[in-house]
């Protein structure tokens, strides 16, 4: 049976794989300061965290729910390399309001009657979250015979736990716990209260050095930015006829407009019930709304756009490449003279290191 | 691998005028570790004298015997059978049960040290005559260098780890990213025929001139370059230069993987001009 690979903990390639297995209007953003209000005030909604931290061999032991609502998804991670996935599927099949896919769908409906440790064993036979997360394994050019390499004390090896809200309290779901971890509950805004029991393990990891990252698992803004854009001018659109029909004379941009959005589909044709001062301030809004929002679409865009291309290359053999630009160094005469200089170099080195 | 065993333990030192072994009263530690570099290193510290550093060699699997002496209590011996070299141990922790267990412990990390296709010998193999220096000062109890048939193991490949070790500690340890540098990429970065070369080997959606550089400077590359520069320089080169159609009948004369990989290339370009 084919293997998990290790993969990268980059925001692009959770997006990317993310839309793999078939979520809609989902994407993950990494949070460089859990109180940068603005950047999380832009995120919103978040479905959940991820934090992500050096991975020990001395496990350590919270306090577990071994009771807890059956509609709460919890499995334990019993595949290798798998826990990235598995903490952003946590997030994901929590998460009435995220559109899951098919896949996702599937899974969910297969295992709810099997206990945490089952549902983990499942998840290595859903191919296309496999496949999805597989598709993103560093080639590895070389074939050898030795012994795969275990990861050790000291390797960049991380663990992923995520903090979720649900029906009214936040939960922290860690794969090698026995059961969910209770955080608290909440009342309107369960950021808040995630923001303590993860600020809390920062504060820990920053004292024992141990590096981290936090990751939201937050509406794609693209989406957001469309969404924002339909209901503006659907706005327009209303105020425009509105106007007309009290009798304003429109402007030629008005007119042209309201003929642009007319011919849109999904339009709400009912009247507004407002002044006309009312309806020139509510076009006003609506224009800046989308103003604002085009040009967050178009920083998504190229952020998009960046991650494909970053993502192409993690994909990417670079050692026909590399070996090629070898040659060519030495077809242009420059191989031989590269050599010398770094050996040259590395002789310098070595004596300066002696000197001391 | 990195794995490590620590044995309370004093020594027993040979006096050269009585021909005997003499107990040493300090209190001592042994430590074996085999390290990432697959090399078992074997040490023994005087606790008494600030954990003074009185003993240290290289020890290979399959030529190092670790037992106890018969009918003397709690004296064990360490024996080098290529070497026919002899040092002698008495433990020194509370628990005389516990002896065996660090016996035991020392057995797995030697055993752990990866010799590959141990063989017999039949006949002698004709080796360098010449014993590196580094081996011959780092190994100070080494005495006779009698060359027995060593049998159940690789010559060839005690000789390799020998001259890995050599190469480590005279740091002629050249990486691919040392001789691609920076100036020179970024003069590759702005010659054409290098463009038209290369293009063809980038990701299947980046093969323009715009995307050119940022595959270059891309982390994936140096990762890529790290990556084979690694393959270079690990056991299994022969093959890696092999994988890449590179002759690598010279690792024969060139020791490092990665200067043999420059001198594959460079004798390959030239066999391709002598033929136009």
């Amino acid at each position: 049976m084919q293997e998990w690979c290790t993969i990268e903990s980059d925001p692009g390639v959770f997006t990317e794989l993310i839309n793999a297995i078939g979520v809609q209007g989902v994407q993950v953003e990494e949070i460089y300061d859990l109180n940068d209000e603005q950047q999380i005030a832009q995120m919103q909604p978040i479905y959940g965290f991820i934090f992500l931290f050096r991975w020990t061999s001395k496990g350590e032991k919270r306090e577990c729910l071994k009771i807890y609502d059956q509609d709460l998804f919890f499995a334990n991670q019993v595949i290798q390399n798998a826990c990235a996935t598995q903490a952003i599927i946590s997030i994901l099949l929590n998460c009435p309001q995220i559109e899951i896919g098919e896949a996702l769908k599937n899974y969910k409906e297969f295992v709810i009657a099997l206990d945490p440790k089952e549902r983990g064993n499942c998840l290595g036979a859903v191919d296309v979250i496999k496949t999805a997360h597989n598709s993103f394994a560093r080639p590895e050019p070389f074939i050898f015979s030795n012994d795969k390499k275990k990861a050790k004390e000291g390797d960049d090896v991380f663990h992923f736990v995520s903090y979720i809200p649900f029906k009214g309290k936040v939960y922290e779901l860690d794969g090698l716990q026995e059961g969910p971890i209770l955080i608290g509950e909440y009342q309107d805004d369960w950021i808040v209260r995630a923001k303590e029991a993860i600020l809390n393990r920062i504060q820990h990891y920053q004292e024992k050095e141990t590096a981290f990252t936090l990751l939201a698992v937050n509406q794609c803004r693209r989406f957001k930015a469309n969404k924002i854009i339909e209901q503006s001018q659907n706005e327009i659109f209303l105020s425009l006829k509105t106007l007309e029909f009290i009798g304003v004379d429109l402007t030629e941009e008005q007119k042209q407009l309201l003929l642009q959005i007319s011919n849109q589909q999904n339009i709400e044709q009912e009247l507004l019930q407002e002044s006309q001062q009312e309806l020139l301030n509510r076009l006003t809004l609506a224009k800046n709304r989308i103003q604002e929002a085009q040009i967050t679409l178009s920083e998504e865009n190229a952020k998009f756009q960046k991650y494909k291309e970053e993502n192409s290359r993690r994909k990417h053999n670079y050692i026909p490449f590399i070996l090629e630009l070898f040659k060519m160094a030495q077809r242009k005469g420059q191989l031989e003279g590269l050599l010398e200089k770094a050996q040259q170099k590395q002789q310098q080195k070595l004596q300066q290191q002696m000197k001391k | 691998m990195n794995q490590e065993v620590n044995i309370p333990c004093g020594r027993y030192e040979f006096n050269q005028e009585t021909r005997k072994v003499v107990m040493q009263k300090d209190k001592g530690l042994l430590n074996l570790i085999l390290n990432d570099e697959n090399e078992l290193w074997l040490k023994w510290y005087n606790l008494d004298q600030n954990r003074r550093l009185d003993f240290e060699r290289v020890i290979f699997k399959g030529t190092t015997i670790f037992e106890k002496v018969k009918g003397q209590h709690r004296v064990y011996l360490l024996k080098i059978t290529d070497e026919d070299s002899k040092y002698f141990f008495w433990m020194q922790n509370e628990d005389v049960n516990q002896d065996q267990m660090y016996i035991d412990q020392f057995k797995v990390i030697v055993d752990s040290q990866i010799i590959d296709n141990l063989i017999e010998f039949e006949a002698q193999i004709p080796l360098n005559q010449q014993q590196p220096e580094f081996v011959a000062n780092q190994n100070r109890q080494f005495e006779n260098q009698q060359r027995q048939p060593l049998i159940n193991i690789n010559q060839l490949q005690l000789l390799e780890l020998f001259q890995q070790q050599l190469y480590r500690h005279t740091k002629q340890d050249l990486s691919l990213s040392d001789i691609l540098s920076s100036e020179f990429l970024f003069s590759v970065i702005q010659d054409q025929d290098y463009f038209e070369a290369l293009k063809e080997y980038l990701p299947i959606d980046q093969q323009n001139i715009q995307y050119f550089k940022d595959n270059l400077i891309s982390p994936q590359f140096q990762q890529a370059l790290d990556q084979l520069c690694l393959a270079l320089k690990g056991r299994e080169r022969s093959s890696v230069l092999q994988q890449l159609e590179l002759d690598n009948s010279i690792l024969e004369k060139e020791y490092d993987g990665v200067i043999a990989f420059i001198q594959a290339i460079i004798k390959l370009i030239k066999e391709e001009n002598k033929n136009i």
